[in-house]
């Protein structure tokens, strides 16, 4: 009889479970499959993208644009693929291959961002009259914008709006993982003014300290503006700048670039002064014949690292 | 043991009750698979137009937003072919840009998006150099997605857009179509009555490419007014809302025979009465009614008695039949009747001008233009030398229906007939001078 009621009560058991049976979800995904699909109109391009950027450096480029993924309170456009194409080279040519050279091939895979997401317009604020190029989250994600209007003959230009961002974007990320000194925030932190800092001219802010009028907003952005502009700007300019400074704010500036070089250096294993030479040697070189086939010289370096 | 059979009891009380979820659901289906079934819905719905899309793109909600005319067409691996011909974005030129994507994804519900540049489409979605541009959308909800009709509702403007299956495979003629039904229909100031169920409201302003709705029989009160954006395409316009509370009626075809603009629904535009309008063109707008001498049996006639009359007098003169104007007018204290003629005297050709007040009243049953009275002693020497030429004024006295005109059936100020034991073709004017 015992058993009898053990055998009852495991059969109500299994009943109850069975009655559950049909609530199973089905194994199909609601996502779209994350696999190129070769049918595609860009298929060409994110197989491009999947063998460039993806499989060599774990990072998603994110070109088609999902709204979801931008900040609502601005207006924006996607990239166009043309301009997504060009970007993508350039930023090989002007970045990737920067840090490979300079630092080593692994560094990026590990360090850099997983995900570079491209956006066509600038986000415009005209009651502050600022224009905001790009930006870096949570250590693993930058936006870049205003791609649609980059000025391919234009050095200055994209000096400007598209290499300063890609490095300045970058910092970000890097100090994002390891924090910067917190010597440097003590440095002008009276001179920092988050509201009004697009109302300084750069000479202001270079008087103050900055080297940049958006360096003069806070500490981080100050940070890595330092470090994209050295980069970035041809040697006279920085010259220029320290002497338009004066005697104060050039020693200021001064003392931020040792903190900004000695970081790299000792947190990263990064010289600046290597990465902003090579970086220099390549932005003189803009031959875009060269750098629209940059992947295929690419391709054969790696081939013979390999060898 | 009694506790066993409590267990025993409790056990298969839980058993069925296992099963009380079988209850029967609200959806026949789990929210993951028809949420896919929506995608699939819209993508195949916008994949199937053979020629494409008409898309009636109203970027934003703000007053000083229009109805764009735009063809899309959606290819099966993602890319998008879209065109438009406007003076805001293309400069007035046909311009068709062929190399972006567009998908249909899930968010809140299925969401048409067009996620790469386009220089054609995201024209209106650029936020320019202050942050807005024409404030358009690049993401859309997906409210209807059928073979006849998709209406889309923009994510962050949330303006309203319209498409509907291309039937015309010739773009230059599509948009000549388009502006042609603009002009014809909104070329000139007008007010429009719209009726839709019991409710009954003016339009004001279409030439701009919007309707401002004001309370029937009112004037319009700017600060008082809403915006309805307006967009002409080739068989009526579409608006990117309703007019109304509750009424969302989008698309109104055009009738030629009858005038009118109807939707779907009922609701019916049209120049309202006539007769009304006739008299309210004067005061509104303080201008005339030039009377079109085009397909008026009785002008001819006029003319030859006229010069029947002059040839009679020792002046010799000779009206020619072209150059001949009337005009009904209201000036500073009263109604006014106009008549302008050249004419040969010798060699020469002259010109007269003849002007005689008239008593004018108009209601909705009618129109009634009696008693005229030379105004003036040139005229009244005029007809001294000529009396016959009082029938010149007196072929426009009498009672008349006015009755839209073919043609511009919706735009009453370009033309309308005043039909009576006489048929006169009547046009808006505003530059006719005593």
């Amino acid at each position: 009889m015992k058993s009898l009621y053990k055998i009852l009560a495991v059969a109500c058991l299994v009943m109850g479970f069975a009655a559950c049976e049909n609530e199973q979800l089905t194994g199909e995904s609601i996502f779209i499959d994350p696999v190129i699909d070769t049918t595609t109109y860009t298929y060409q391009f994110d197989k491009w993208l999947d063998k460039y950027y993806t499989e060599p450096y774990n990072v998603e480029f994110l070109y088609k644009l999902d709204d979801n993924a931008t900040d609502p309170n601005y207006n924006v456009v996607p990239v166009s693929i043309g301009m997504a194409d060009t970007l993508a080279h350039l930023a090989l040519y002007l970045w990737y291959d920067v840090y490979d050279s300079v630092v080593g091939p692994e560094f990026l895979p590990e360090y850099g961002p997983k995900m570079i997401q491209l956006i066509g317009s600038s986000m415009m604020d005209p009651v502050n009259n600022t224009e905001k190029l790009g930006y870096a989250e949570g250590g693993i994600k930058i936006t870049l914008l205003k791609i649609n209007k980059m000025q391919l003959n234009n050095i200055d230009n994209l000096n400007e709006y598209i290499f300063k961002t890609m490095h300045h974007e970058f910092a970000h990320i890097l100090h994002q993982q390891k924090n910067y000194p917190t010597e440097f925030a003590q440095i002008t932190p009276a001179n920092y003014d988050p509201i009004k800092w697009q109302e300084r001219t750069y000479k202001e802010a270079w008087q103050l300290g900055c080297v940049s009028n958006y360096g003069s907003s806070e500490a981080r952005e100050d940070f890595v503006e330092v470090i994209a502009n050295y980069i970035v700007k041809p040697d006279a300019w920085w010259a220029n700048m320290l002497k338009e400074a004066g005697t104060e704010g050039a020693a200021l500036i001064n003392q931020k670039w040792e903190i900004c070089n000695n970081w790299l250096a000792e947190k990263w294993e990064i010289s600046l002064d290597d990465l902003r030479a090579e970086v220099q040697k390549r932005q003189a070189n803009l031959d875009w014949e060269m750098i629209m086939s940059f992947d295929e010289m690419l391709k054969e370096k790696r081939e013979n690292a390999k060898e | 043991m009694k506790a066993k059979y409590l267990v025993i009891i409790g056990l298969l009380a839980a058993t069925f009750a296992a099963c009380s979820r079988d209850e029967e659901s609200l959806f026949d289906k789990p929210a993951a698979i028809r949420a896919q079934e929506a995608i699939d819905n819209a993508f195949d719905v916008l994949t199937s137009a053979e020629n494409g899309w008409e898309m009636a793109y109203f970027p934003n909600l703000e007053a000083s937003a229009k109805g764009y005319n735009m063809v899309l067409k959606f290819n099966k691996n993602g890319n998008v072919s879209v065109t438009a011909k406007n003076s805001a974005t293309t400069a007035n030129k046909i311009l068709t840009d062929t190399a972006s994507t567009w998908a249909v994804k899930s968010d809140y519900g299925p969401i048409l998006t067009f996620d790469t540049y386009n220089d054609v489409f995201h024209a209106f979605s650029d936020p320019k150099d202050n942050g807005a541009g024409f404030l358009g959308d690049y993401e859309f909800l997906i409210l209807k997605a059928t073979p006849e009709l998709v209406i889309l509702k923009g994510k962050k403007h949330s303006a309203y857009t319209i498409m509907r299956p291309m039937k015309n495979t010739d773009l230059p003629a599509y948009f000549a179509a388009c502006e042609k039904m603009q002009t014809n229909l909104f070329g000139n100031n007008n007010i429009v009555t719209l009726t839709q169920g019991n409710e009954k409201m003016y339009l004001y302003k279409g030439a701009d490419g919007q309707f401002q709705s004001a309370a029937y029989g009112s004037p319009l009160v700017a600060e008082e007014a809403t915006y309805h954006p307006v967009c002409s395409t080739e068989d009526g316009i579409i608006v990117s809302t309703g007019f109304g509370e509750d009424v969302h009626d989008h698309i109104f075809l055009y009738d030629s025979i009858n005038g009118e603009l109807k939707s779907e629904a009922g609701a019916v535009m049209n120049a309202g009465n006539l007769n009304v309008l006739f008299g309210a063109y004067f005061t509104d707008n303080a201008l005339g009614w030039a009377v079109d001498s085009e397909g008026q049996e009785t002008v001819d006639a006029l003319i030859a008695a006229v010069n029947t009359a002059m040839n009679n007098t020792s002046a010799k003169m000779k009206v020619m039949g072209y150059g001949y104007k009337q005009s009904l007018n209201m000036y500073e204290g009263g109604y006014f009747l106009l008549v302008n003629f050249t004419y040969k005297q010798g060699k020469k050709n002259q010109e007269k001008k003849l002007v005689w007040t008239i008593d004018l009243t108009q209601d909705e049953n009618g129109v009634t233009v009696a008693n005229a009275v030379p105004y003036d002693s040139n005229t009244e020497t005029f007809l001294g030398q000529i009396p016959s030429a009082q029938a010149v004024a007196d072929m426009m006295l009498g009672s008349f229906k006015a009755v839209p005109l073919q043609g511009y059936l919706f735009n009453a100020a370009a033309g309308m007939k005043l039909v009576g034991e006489k048929e006169l073709v009547i046009r808006g004017a505003n530059n006719i001078k005593m």
